[in-house]
Formats: structure tokens, C-alpha cells, sequence
């Protein structure tokens, strides 16, 4: 069964593309403004145990494919496409949550780490800002752990 | 996706368990509220699942609420207001951004995070491959009892305790596995005073336990050990017909030797003027497929023998367990099944006033309801992988733990981190103890982060390295997580339903008294 996909302008969220009883697959379409591409790989990962999923973009929009690893009926396959929709949803939730407040638990994670060490407790201390790393020895890498193991032209060394 | 690599573990992720275990859920946010209503500025970072009529939040400082449809709703779209029961509610557990008091988290933080700032607290030391018994699911590469090759050697058990005491933990225990470690009894002497002596400088709090099957057991190895204050441990499958069907004894009926030795230990301990309820001899059971159908009969016998608490283990995929999988093995949902069943009963049990707990849930409950943190190296983050504890091996290679000297034991040395020729700083500062360090995290678990449980659910990188093929795991796939969720739903399902009675008896099992007479 095919579905057109619709106006993607007047798309809310994700729609079914077709539904493919033979194969078991799935394939739902959603528009890339609708959630950040976590939210996306986070929803995605929830049915890695039950089907392959493959994630593609198409222009504006973002196409994941299912194929059921045992074979399921068309009602099971519709209702995992309402069940992908309420977890896009839920993790966008955490995510918009955790956007907000999760300094809240990094500064209660230093304040306790830096009160342990006797360095003082401030919130930052301690941590590594990736963002902006600076020159410790994050950077400095002196154990040559982040060194390529091939040498120059992908010859071993 | 990788097959799963052991048998065991086949068919055991997909099919839903029986009614016994109600499952959580996910929350229908497509009915429940819209994205352009929520305030998440108002919430600290929380995880959510449906629990039979209610809606369980948590926090990552380990904080918990069931709430109702209507005011999870209220909650998500910033609501409630001061002055409002709800409001109140989730200030006292931490769930409002503006109210949290960070001081005081990060003291609570740092108590239940303890375990961080100090090396491994258990040292198990395999003392001998030698075994007089053929357990169908045994972890070791088990040998004849002629194979004395196999046998620690004093000087590697030398060694071996001083590297044990170099860990910064302020306590540590030193536990005695096998093969069947009272068979190398002079190099169990040999430690136990070796490290009480050292003690005598280095004021750890040092504390010895015993795993054995008592079938070498005699009056003078007996009052070495309780001279020496040596914890007495064993196994103990259930009712003699199914301990025996198991563990195969040639020199003669194993569950007899072993329900007279522990009546006799518990004797000695009474004898000390020390408290049976507490004093006794701990016994495990591994379940196994004829164990399935007998939970009542399992969970009687270890009242009968005088045991509080029943540790209800699921066979794992390590060594002959492994192997013998068609015989002995079962899918995760027979298991949870067994489980729910058991625990049920002992509910039961309880209700009529029996004195007992089942220690899975007993952990997870600590956590729960005690805001304790137990240290149980299963369920804890970072895992428990040389951080937490360390396995000796009889030629002196030293494990991740005992699980990763079980991987050795079937010819892979993944979880090897050095030997006893090494120093504790080489050991535990090393790459492949950084690497186990890191996988055992649930941080880095795309599953955990956006799990309910996660404030006191945890890793085992050694299983998911057997059973998935890497340190990492996937959880979505995974048994150890299909195994610890399903129990925290089963556990969470009995909050939500429990009255005042069930309560207190939850809190009873959360009550830890430390024993005393067992701690130098």
C-alpha cells in the first residue's frame, strides 16, 4: 500500500510513506524542522530490537525505513508507526528538559566531585569544557592516545 | 545485528512475559499534552514510564514520584504552583529546576557516589581449579582433585595480598573461591593470617568470606575459620532431590553434607553467643530449567535451613553454563517468570510473618525506598570492573572480576588487566582497565540515558561482552537489561499497589545491619 507524501509543508509530524506486508516494512517520512536529528536517532534506537532501521534525508525530509526482524501484519506495523510518533515525542521532551536544566545536575556533579578532591567545589572545576577545551592535558593527549596508528599515505606504523 | 552468542539467550528478548510481571510503558503523549505547551525550563532532567494508573518520574539524583495521569500532565506543561499539593510534592523530591538546592544534592551525590573515590573492595581469590564436585553449570574450568598443578602457590598468594592492600578503599574483603578453595587449605590459611598480620599496620577494615560447598569441611578447618572470623558462604539449589540432580557429588550426597555443616556452623555461631537471624551461613541458589517449576519448594527450603535472604540467580552465559545451555538453560521470560512467582510467595510468606527477602529486590529496594546505595557491584555505575573488584587467578593473572576470569576460563582473556607481578597503580591506571571503567557506564548507553531506572539500574561489561560481543552492549537488545528492567516494573508495579502493610514490609528488606563479628 502506498501513500503519497503529502504537503510537507502542512506536515506535523510523521507520516506513513507505504506499508509493505510482504516484506514487513515500513516506511514513515517526517519533516527535518519537526525534531532535531537526536530526537530522531533517539526514537529510532527504541525499535532496534524488533526491526532494521534505516534513516535517510530527502530534501526536506527525514525517511525511516523499518523491516521487521520477524514477520508482523499491516495493524502491528501501523501501530509502530503511532508508536515511533509518541516516543519522537518523548524524547523530544527530555531533550527540550534537559537543554534547559541539565547545568542544574553538571553543577551538583562538579560541587561534589571538586568538594571529594579538596579543589575548591566550584561548579566548573574539574571538567573539561569541550566546547573549549584549552591547553590541559585533554588536549596535550601525553599518553598519544588520540594518535593516529597509521603514518603518513595510511602506511603502518 | 550480532546474534546473540549464547544459546541461552536465543529467544529470550522478544516474547512478553507472562501476566505474573506487568510491564511499564511508554506515556501517550499524543493524548497526553502537546509540544507547544510544555515548560521544560521547569523540570530537572527526568525520565518517565507508565506504571499500571500512574506515571513514574525519576531523577538523576534518585528521586521518584508516581503520579497521576492529570498531574504528570501538569507537571510536563510547568503548572502546579506554590502553595499547591503537587507543587509541594515535587519539591520535596527534587523534580522543580528552581527549588533544587545544590549543595545538598551534591552531599547526596557524593554518598551514594562513595564507591568513586576509593580502588576495588573485593578481592576474590581463586585458590584452586581443583573441585570435588560436577556441577552441571559450573563457572570454572573445574579439575580433578589430583591436579594440584592448578593449586595458588603461597608466594602468588603473597603477592597477591599485597596488592589487595593497596587498594585506597577504606575496607576490603578478601573472598576464597574454586574450584573448591578449602582444597588448598594451607594457602587459605596462609592468606587469612598473612593479611591479618599486614592488617595490624595498615588498619583496613578487612573482612574474609568462604564459597564452598562444605563437603571438605572438618572440626579443625571449622575453628580456623571461625577463630579467624571467616564468613561462611555456600550453594544450595533448593530440596535434596534438585540440589543433587545438579551438583554432582561421586564422594556422596551433596545436600546432606551441606544441610549438616551448615546446621553445625549455625550451632557454633549460636554457641558464640551471636544472633541467628544475622549469624548463619549465607547460601546461593542457581536456577536452573528443573528449577523452574519448583520457586515454592526452592524458596521453602532456604527458610528451613534458617537463611533470611534468597539471591534468586539466573544461570549466566559463562563457562560450563554455557556449554550444558540445552539441559540447564531457559529464556529470560521463563526466568522472570520463575522469579515473579517466587517472590510472590515470599510476599506471601511475609505477610504471615516469615522473616525472609529476596536479594535482588532487596537491592533494588535500598536504592528505592532507603536512598541507599548497597555498593552491589552488578548494579552501580561505573560496573564494578577493577574499580570495584578484582579476581586473582591460581598462576597469578588478575580479572576484571570473577565473570572476567569466567571469559578466561573459556579461552579468552579479554578481561586479563595484568598479574600479581604487577603494581596496583599499573593495574588499575591501565588501558584496558580504563576501557572497562568507561563501558560500564550507563551515561553512554543511548538506552539508559532516557531510562526510568537508570539512578539504580547499572552495568556488567563482561556480560555484555559475552553474551552481545561488546563492552558496550546495546540494551535495547539486551537480556541483562530486559532482566533488571522487568524487575524494577514488577517491583515499582507492588509500590504503586501496596498498602501500609507491604510498605513497611519493603522498608524491612532495605534494612542493612552490619555484621559486626565477621569485620576485624
Amino acid at each position: 500500500m502506498i501513500f503519497p507524501g503529502g504537503n510537507l509543508n502542512l506536515m506535523t509530524h510523521s507520516q506513513i510513506e507505504s506499508i509493505d506486508g510482504a516484506t514487513s516494512t515500513l516506511i514513515l517520512a517526517l519533516d527535518t524542522e519537526l525534531y532535531p536529528r537526536d530526537v530522531l536517532y533517539a526514537a529510532a534506537y527504541v525499535f532496534i530490537d524488533r526491526a532494521y532501521v534505516l534513516l535517510d534525508r530527502q530534501d526536506s525530509r527525514y525517511v525511516v525505513r523499518f523491516r521487521a526482524k520477524r514477520p508482523i501484519d499491516e495493524a502491528t506495523m501501523r501501530g509502530m508507526a503511532g508508536e515511533f510518533e509518541n516516543e519522537l515525542l518523548a524524547q523530544a521532551l527530555r531533550a527540550r528538559v534537559a537543554k534547559a536544566n541539565q547545568k542544574l545536575i553538571e553543577d551538583v556533579t562538579a560541587l561534589a566531585i571538586g568538594g571529594a578532591t579538596a579543589r575548591g567545589g566550584g561548579a566548573a572545576d574539574g571538567l573539561v569544557d569541550l566546547d573549549n577545551p584549552g591547553d590541559d592535558g585533554f588536549v596535550a593527549d601525553p599518553g598519544g592516545l588520540g594518535a593516529p596508528w597509521t603514518g603518513e599515505k595510511g602506511r603502518r606504523e | 545485528m550480532l546474534e546473540p552468542s549464547n544459546p541461552l539467550e536465543a529467544d529470550s528478548v522478544q516474547r512478553p512475559a507472562s501476566d505474573l510481571l506487568p510491564h511499564g510503558r511508554q506515556v501517550d503523549f499524543a493524548t497526553l499534552s502537546s509540544p507547544d505547551r510544555w515548560k521544560p525550563e521547569f523540570a530537572v532532567p527526568f525520565n518517565q514510564r507508565v506504571i499500571g494508573e500512574k506515571v513514574l518520574i525519576s531523577n538523576d539524583f534518585g528521586d521518584w514520584l508516581l503520579l497521576s495521569k492529570d498531574e504528570f500532565r501538569d507537571f510536563v506543561e510547568g503548572r502546579p504552583q506554590r502553595g499547591e499539593p503537587l507543587y509541594d510534592k515535587l519539591v520535596r523530591t527534587n523534580f522543580v529546576a528552581a527549588e533544587v538546592n545544590r549543595e545538598l544534592q551534591a552531599m547526596r551525590w557524593r554518598r551514594k557516589k562513595e564507591y568513586l573515590f576509593y580502588g576495588p573492595t573485593l578481592h576474590a581469590f581463586v585458590l584452586t581449579h581443583r573441585c570435588n564436585h560436577g556441577c552441571q553449570y559450573c563457572h570454572s574450568s573445574i579439575v580433578g582433585m589430583d591436579r594440584y598443578d592448578t593449586d595458588m602457590s603461597i608466594e602468588t598468594a603473597r603477592r597477591g595480598v599485597d596488592i589487595a592492600f593497596r587498594t585506597t578503599a577504606p575496607g576490603m574483603t578478601i573472598e576464597f573461591q574454586g574450584g573448591e578453595p578449602t582444597a588448598n587449605w594451607e594457602t587459605l590459611r596462609f592468606i587469612v593470617d598473612y593479611a591479618r598480620e599486614k592488617n595490624e599496620t595498615e588498619g583496613k577494615i578487612l573482612s574474609f568470606a568462604l564459597v564452598t560447598n562444605l563437603s571438605l569441611m572438618d572440626d579443625e578447618k571449622l575453628d580456623f575459620l571461625v577463630d579467624r572470623h571467616v564468613q561462611i558462604c555456600t550453594s544450595l539449589d533448593g530440596p535434596e532431590d534438585l540440589h543433587n540432580k545438579i551438583r554432582i557429588f561421586r564422594g556422596g550426597n551433596s545436600h546432606a553434607t551441606l544441610i549438616e555443616w551448615m546446621q553445625r556452623i549455625n550451632q557454633r555461631y549460636i554457641d558464640l553467643g551471636l544472633d541467628p537471624n544475622q549469624y548463619h551461613v549465607e547460601a546461593l541458589p542457581t536456577i536452573t530449567r528443573p528449577s523452574l517449576s519448583r520457586w515454592k519448594d526452592i524458596v521453602d527450603q532456604f527458610v528451613e535451613v534458617g537463611c533470611r535472604a534468597v539471591f534468586l540467580r539466573k544461570l549466566d552465559p559463562f563457562g560450563f553454563a554455557a556449554k550444558s545451555a540445552k539441559t540447564l538453560g531457559y529464556s529470560m521470560d521463563e526466568f522472570l517468570e520463575f522469579y515473579a512467582r517466587a517472590v510472590d510467595y515470599i510476599i506471601d510468606l511475609n505477610r504471615q510473618g516469615v522473616q525472609v527477602m529476596e536479594r535482588h529486590a532487596a537491592i533494588m529496594l535500598n536504592k528505592i525506598l532507603a536512598d541507599d546505595e548497597p555498593n552491589y557491584l552488578d548494579l552501580r555505575i561505573p560496573g564494578g570492573a577493577c574499580i570495584g573488584q578484582l579476581g586473582y587467578s591460581p598462576d597469578g593473572s588478575i580479572y576484571s572480576s570473577d565473570e572476567g576470569r569466567f571469559v578466561a576460563s573459556m579461552g579468552d582473556d579479554m578481561f586479563r588487566i595484568g598479574s600479581v607481578e604487577d603494581s596496583y597503580d599499573e593495574l588499575m591506571g591501565n588501558a584496558a582497565t580504563r576501557a572497562l571503567v568507561m563501558a560500564g557506564l550507563n551515561d553512554g548507553h543511548p538506552d539508559c540515558v532516557s531510562c526510568v531506572y537508570k539512578p539504580w539500574c547499572g552495568q556488567q561489561v563482561e556480560y555484555n561482552y559475552k553474551t552481545q560481543g561488546s563492552l558496550h552492549g546495546h540494551m535495547r537488545d539486551s537480556t541483562w537489561c530486559k532482566k533488571h528492567k522487568s524487575i524494577f516494573d514488577y517491583l515499582m508495579h507492588k509500590l504503586e499497589a501496596a498498602d501500609e502493610r507491604d510498605l513497611e514490609m519493603f522498608r524491612l528488606w532495605t534494612t542493612n545491619r552490619r555484621l559486626d563479628h565477621f569485620i576485624l
